[in-house]
């Protein structure tokens, strides 16, 4: 599904995390590839990692990753396509009338250079709707992130064993 | 104990002192000689201590192999379920090396119940490595890395299927068994799907002396275990360790898991100077046979023609050496089995590490109190870096 524009800013109480690529709070030990000015030229680019998927036979399944922008631009994540036949859509928990309500994303999401965004249960995800298989885990599903420079990321998902899945 | 005109304290130098083989070899001391023993103390108390770090989980060769033995470690061994594939395989791979790095870099791997657990800056290596079998299930024999072969039954092993073989191995070392024991859990839960536990076998080390600087440690023979032992980041290392193909396995290794069961009632009742002579090192500093220092020259043909040191010097073994990392393992209960859980990498298994084992169970003065049970061989992928994972270079291949 497509999305719409880039985000400024992400709504209140949007449990968006944006956070500093590496952000262990340790140096790392190994001086070939830490990071210490610039970006290795290796891992230069957008990539995901700690993507998943719950297993499941419902139609719907949320999707959760982790996007790292190691690029010297802000890329925005405007899309998510899946490679068959659902439809996907990025969603964000919001605060609403003192309860947390999940809906559409009114806007794109934005990754300033060196950034990390975080996708996860209860926060920003994916959700594809229209599935047609069940999930079962070692299976995976395959998606496309649209970024805003026209782009796409190709990602495989994994289907995990989710113990915070509905009975 | 430190290398000679250093300042940094080491615990695997010495290169090309002494030889190597089934019980981590010989040397150093309790600490140090007697005449620099306050001199030593003194520096050591000055230095900060060293304490756990975060390990980055990217590079050409995978941290688990290079890294400093971490004060736990555990080795489980995988198999495969019936009707594994190569693209399951793959699929297996990509799972855990986003473990691998969620866990090094103190994160909960994705949809992990237990991820508060999820520690950094606690010395946390995990290594993948595919044994033999593997190769043969999923229909790549022409792919395995000629360095990896199996060891033969030697004359005196006493193995037991039940801590030998297995398709997969990962080895998890941290500064504590719970970061160990979680990081484990956490990649066998994810393992499910293609692969189940053939064995699991945990060894610990101890590689600080009382100032928490870096020491060579000893094994529960009260020996000095891993003194000559190449240094990692250095043209011998990369000689001895790194195997030269095939193309897709450069950066790779291979390892033999040996468990070495040790009769310590009857090790405990030789008398000390007839352990040094078993050994060809005095137990007490790990110096060679009329020497006084770890780090002193070994002359093997000065030492009892079946001493353990000279049994595996390369000079009787073509050159042969490995690199190997001792860790103890104690069994709990009221018969405990005690021993060295016994890691030997090196770029060709058959040229090596079996020659120098074959000299070894031919005389070896310490066979009279250890026997191997255990044994089993796996190559040890090259590493991986941000967005990929481990084995690409070979899996992504149709």
């Amino acid at each position: 599904m497509r999305f719409t524009r880039l985000l400024r800013a992400a709504p209140v109480g949007v449990a968006l995390l944006v956070l500093p690529s590496g952000c262990a709070a340790s140096p790392v030990a190994s001086p070939d590839y830490a990071v210490t000015a610039g970006i290795p030229a290796h891992e230069r680019g957008v990539h995901v990692r700690e993507s998943w998927t719950p297993a499941g036979r419902q139609p719907q399944a949320p999707v959760f990753l982790t996007i790292v922008n190691r690029t010297h631009e802000t890329v925005g994540l405007v899309g998510v396509e899946h490679v068959g036949p659902a439809r996907g859509a990025i969603r964000q928990v919001l605060l609403r009338g003192g309860h947390l309500r999940d809906a559409a994303a009114e806007r794109s999401l934005r990754l300033p250079p060196g950034s990390t965004l975080s996708m996860g249960p209860r926060t920003t995800h994916v959700r594809l709707t229209g599935l047609t298989r069940a999930r079962r885990p070692g299976g995976e599903l395959r998606l496309r992130l649209r970024l805003s420079d026209g782009s796409t990321v190709p990602v495989r998902v994994p289907v995990k064993t989710w113990a915070g899945a509905p009975r | 104990m430190r290398r000679p005109g250093s300042t940094r304290p080491s615990r695997r130098t010495v290169l090309g002192v002494a030889g190597a083989g089934s019980l981590g070899v010989v040397a150093g001391g309790v600490g140090f000689a007697a005449g620099t023993a306050s001199a030593e103390a003194e520096a050591g108390a000055t230095r900060p201590p060293v304490v756990p770090t975060t390990r980055s989980p990217y590079g050409v060769h995978q941290p688990g192999v290079t890294a400093p033995t971490a004060n736990v470690t555990r080795v489980v061994a995988f198999d495969l379920v019936p009707g594994s594939t190569r693209a399951g395989l793959r699929r297996l791979m990509r799972v855990w090396s986003d473990d691998i790095s969620a866990l090094a870099e103190g994160r909960g791997v994705p949809a992990d119940p237990t991820s508060e657990l999820a520690q950094p800056a606690v010395d946390l290596t995990v290594a993948v490595g595919w044994g033999p079998s593997l190769f043969d299930r999923l229909g790549m024999e022409l792919e395995r890395p000629a360095g990896l072969t199996r060891v033969p039954p030697m004359r005196l092993d006493r193995l037991e299927e039940r801590w030998s073989g297995g398709d997969l191995v990962v080895i998890v070392g941290a500064a504590d068994d719970t970061t160990a024991a979680y990081a484990v859990r956490r990649l066998t839960v994810d393992a499910r799907p293609f692969a189940r536990v053939r064995w699991e076998q945990t060894g610990s080390w101890r590689g600080l002396d009382a100032h928490h600087q870096p020491t060579t440690g000893r094994n529960l023979l009260g020996q000095i275990d891993g003194t000559s032992n190449p240094l990692p980041h250095t043209a011998e290392f990369d000689e001895v360790v790194w195997a030269n193909g095939p193309d897709w396995f450069v950066g790779g290794t291979t390892v033999v898991v040996r468990r070495l069961s040790v009769d310590l009632d009857a090790w405990e009742s030789i008398p000390r100077e007839r352990q040094d002579r078993m050994t060809g090192r005095a137990v007490a500093t790990g110096a060679p046979l009329g020497a006084s220092m770890e780090s002193d020259p070994l002359e093997p043909d000065a030492l009892p023609v079946d001493a353990h040191v000279r049994r595996a010097h390369p000079n009787l073994n073509g050159g042969a050496r490995i690199f190997r990392r001792g860790l103890n393992y104690a069994t709990p209960g009221p018969d405990p089995d005690l021993g060295i859980l016994f890691l030997s990498f090196q770029a060709d298994v058959e040229a090596q590490f079996t020659r120098i084992q074959r000299s070894l169970d031919r005389s070896d003065a310490l066979n009279d109190v250890a026997v191997a049970i255990g044994s089993a061989e796996f190559a040890m992928l090259p590493g991986f870096t941000q967005g990929g994972y481990l084995g690409r270079s070979l899996l992504a291949q149709p």
